[in-house]
């Protein structure tokens, strides 16, 4: 059930005034079983899988918080990690694996047939892996205490809003907004609706206008030239940040209006001026996920800086095979780790570059926000592309047959990607991502009236699913 | 960094959102008033013939409907001079058994009371999915018509997207509005606005019918056409159940029902007699009409129409229409003499014979004559 179908319309209308009707303890029984419900709308038998997540690391949670021997916490942190990551080895990467092992053993002369198993990605794992995991291991730092209601933990497992593809919620953020009580806010409401209808507007008018070009020219890969190749790769870069930014603007939306909060998950990433501010606006919740859970515990900032590079180097390498079992997110990954060791080797560097004139430093922002989103552009081509061949026929076309875009793939690119450059401009000079909502309301209302007929003229309603839904 | 924390101001009114209410009411409005402009021929077809039903039903002895095979293939005109009692032609282009059922309701409901309906089914109509007409159905049908259909259907979300075409202009146009847009971009008129005004005049002196003039159509067909050659046809059961009903609701008025199975071009039913689509086809009508006595069936297919009375695979010219239309007012005659019980029959239609159509406008008369008209009111200007 997608966000952008209208069985979910349904779903949410009806359960909306139902939920706040409710008195608190059966409206999260309520939120636990839309969860599961919405969940088992893409595959029931994959619930399974969610629940055994959730008994094991409610019961782990339990028994870390009771017991005092170190040992044997660690015992529980351990169990809990080995089967949700378990689960997301055998589901999401046994085959990668497979296939990767038998081309090395086929490079070294050994011809061994490894079976390829018929594994289906079970939707959202990647998420609520990642998100249950956290619990045991909050409870086992004891930086919040274990819940002893399943079905509030379970409710926070399968919370529907953030299910399938974020943000990562911590248990110690939503988790004390499951067990509190919740209460009807008009304003928290409102807003909810304002993000689910931008949220939808970023993911089908431009999101899924986008797609077909983005498919149409990356598929000409071979044959491309260099200013399609240009082309293909801004639009994917504008695709992949409406549709996954989309999904959690309306992710988050929908919480507000179930009287929830969701974390920040894009603020604004395009306009980050290096990898490193990239990062802090980008996907934040895995990136503080990544940081928190494996950058620190692997020494952090701790150590010497080979020790600092070999740690990014490895959090983003892993991040990278989050995204996707093949070998260009490794390659993503392993880039965006260059990229972040690199910045730090010239950081110091950067920083002598510090021009006095506002119009110098005006020009010396916009230059870093260019060069970045063009190192970030470079990493959307690895991330699309489905071989390195690819990446390389992309990259030669670039380089080697360089022309201006045709026109008739050019007008409708910058059509629909021009208002929401100048909506996020006027929220950048502003530092203010509601600057929307401060505007005279007459504004607001010609600024929704006309998001309102982009969704309408322009939307495209083939209910394509979410991009990071494969993740 | 950037600040979403900072509160907003907010009055007792979100009137951010009240504004664009009123803003896409009032631009609804105003689309509302122009979606003839904006709509396709299909659309405008539809509405027009939910339009006159009203002014017609309660004049209409005979009643047609069907799909674009009856609105181009049966001359209401021929059969008012052959019956000598009043006909309309209410058939919808494309339209499935439930508009059809729809419209014969509204010509009931509206006071007319016809002594037979023509009926036509078109194979390809019944074989696809039941929210095959969506985007025209609202044009014709009620918003409780539309539930009523959605609920036969047990589908909610066929009722979600019926409602939004129904009431959302925008939507329902969106289509032809972007390729309008597309078309002033690139500096161009809508090419559909003086085929609109044909099919509209047409269908004024037709009464509800649009005759073709002859064409250069030969006959050729694309084998791999999948609409034309099923290979596995069948009826939807939406569909099948909308015909019972109509006939139903015919019997429970007493009113005779002539299931016209019109002819198509002569390659096109050779083809179809070889991969067998013609005997699925009248093993479904078989099936249907044996459980309707007042049911007859009216088979022109193995008339031999010549493909010169064709305009394409399917669809009679003028002169096609005039003769099946002589054929079938015969028929009529002969039925509608006979007592109830013995109308539960097969009967077949005689060769095509070719015969005087000029008592007919063809379009090309049409569009002949408005040009005239345009003159003579420019000269006026003068």
């Amino acid at each position: 059930m997608l966000f952008n179908s209208l069985p979910f319309a349904y779903f949410f209308l009806l359960l909306v005034p139902l939920y706040w009707v409710l008195p608190r303890k059966p409206q999260t029984v309520l939120l636990l079983g839309a969860g599961y419900y919405f969940y088992s709308c893409w595959n029931p038998k994959f619930l399974a899988l969610l629940v055994a997540s959730t008994v094991m690391d409610y019961f782990c949670g339990l028994a870390v918080a009771r017991i005092d021997d170190s040992k044997k916490r660690k015992a529980f942190v351990f169990l809990s990690m080995a089967l949700n990551l378990g689960m997301l080895g055998y589901f999401k990467y046994v085959n990668f694996f497979a296939e990767s092992l038998q081309v090395a053993l086929t490079q070294m002369g050994m011809h061994v047939s490894i079976a390829h198993l018929n594994v289906v990605l079970p939707i959202g794992i990647s998420f609520y892996t990642f998100q249950s995991m956290s619990y045991v291991i909050d409870v086992y730092r004891r930086d919040i205490p274990p819940t002893k209601n399943f079905i509030e933990f379970a409710a926070f497992v399968s919370f529907f809003p953030h299910l399938v593809a974020g943000p990562i919620m911590r248990p110690t953020t939503l988790l004390p907004q499951i067990q509190n009580k919740r209460t009807f806010n008009v304003g928290q409401f409102y807003e909810g609706c304002y993000l689910i209808f931008w949220g939808l507007t970023k993911k089908v008018v431009i999101a899924d206008n986008l797609s077909p070009i983005v498919n149409e020219l990356f598929g000409r890969w071979v044959t491309i030239d260099g200013g399609l190749a240009m082309l293909a790769i801004y639009a994917f870069a504008i695709q992949i940040y409406c549709d996954f930014s989309g999904y959690t603007d309306a992710a988050r939306g929908i919480a507000k209006c179930l009287g929830f909060e969701l974390a920040l998950n894009f603020n604004l990433p395009y306009f980050a001026t290096s990898p490193k501010e990239f990062w802090g606006r980008w996907h934040i919740s895995l990136s503080t996920w990544l940081r928190d859970y494996l950058y620190i515990p692997l020494g952090g900032n701790r150590g010497g800086n080979w020790f600092v590079y070999r740690n990014l180097m490895l959090t983003m390498i892993i991040g990278g095979l989050w995204h996707g079992a093949a070998w260009t997110f490794v390659l993503w990954g392993t880039y965006q780790g260059v990229l972040l060791v690199g910045h730090r080797l010239l950081e110091p560097y950067l920083a002598k570059i510090d021009p006095v004139n506002p119009m110098d430093r005006a020009f010396w922002r916009v230059t870093r926000i260019v060069v970045t989103f063009h190192l970030v552009c470079f990493g959307w081509l690895i991330f699309a592309s489905k071989s390195l061949q690819q990446v390389g026929g992309m990259l030669t076309a670039i380089v080697k047959r360089p022309s201006i875009p045709e026109a008739n793939y050019l007008v409708p690119v910058l059509i629909v990607v021009l208002p929401l450059f100048l909506v996020q401009l006027a929220q950048y000079l502003t530092k203010d991502l509601n600057i929307v909502a401060r505007t005279p309301w007459y504004v607001r209302s010609l600024f929704y009236t006309a998001c309102f007929y982009a969704f309408v003229l322009g939307g495209n309603f083939g209910g394509s699913k979410f991009i990071y839904f494969d993740f | 960094m950037m600040d979403e924390t900072r509160p907003t101001k907010r009055g007792a009114w979100p009137l951010g959102l009240i504004g664009m209410l009123a803003l896409v009411a009032l631009t609804e409005r105003y689309i509302s008033k122009r979606d003839t402009d904006l709509g396709t021929m299909y659309s405008i077809e539809w509405r027009m013939t939910g339009e006159a039903v009203k002014r017609q039903a309660p004049l209409a002895k005979i009643c047609c409907f069907g799909t674009s095979l009856t609105r181009m293939g049966v001359a209401p005109r021929v059969l008012e001079a052959e019956l000598g009692k009043p006909t309309y032609n209410f058939a919808l282009s494309g339209g499935q058994p439930f508009a059809s059922y729809t419209m014969f309701s509204h010509v009931l409901s509206a006071g007319g009371k016809p002594e037979a309906i023509v009926v036509e089914f078109k194979w390809s109509a019944l074989g696809v999915d039941y929210a095959w007409n969506e985007r025209v159905l609202p044009e014709m049908a009620t918003l409780g018509d539309l539930a009523g259909f959605a609920f036969t259907a047990r589908d909610p979300i066929f009722f979600a997207r019926l409602f939004l075409v129904s009431k959302f202009h925008s939507y329902r146009c969106r289509e032809e509005i972007r390729a309008n847009i597309l078309a002033a971009i690139h500096g161009k008129e809508p090419k559909r606005n003086h085929e609109r005004a044909i099919m509209a005049r047409n269908a004024l002196v037709n009464k509800g019918a649009n005759h073709s003039p002859k064409n250069d159509f030969k006959g050729a067909i694309n084998p791999d056409e999948p609409y034309l050659f099923p290979k596995d046809w069948k009826c939807h059961p939406i569909s099948e159940l909308y015909i019972h009903r109509m006939f139903d609701l015919a019997a429970s008025r007493n009113i005779p029902v002539f299931w016209l199975l019109p002819p198509v071009a002569p390659q096109t039913l050779a083809r179809r007699i070889e991969i067998g689509a013609e005997d699925r086809f009248t093993d479904f009508i078989k099936s249907v009409s044996g459980k309707h006595p007042g049911v007859t069936v009216v088979d022109a297919r193995y008339s031999k129409f010549a493909v010169d009375a064709f305009i394409d695979t399917t669809h009679l010219n003028r002169d096609g229409a005039v003769a099946l239309t002589t054929a079938l007012a015969k028929t009529i005659g002969e039925g509608l003499g006979m007592p109830r019980s013995t109308t539960g029959l097969w009967v077949s239609l005689p060769d095509y014979r070719p015969l005087d159509a000029s008592k007919v406008e063809d379009m090309g008369q049409t569009l002949a004559s408005l040009w005239k008209e345009k003159e003579l009111a420019r000269k006026a200007r003068r």
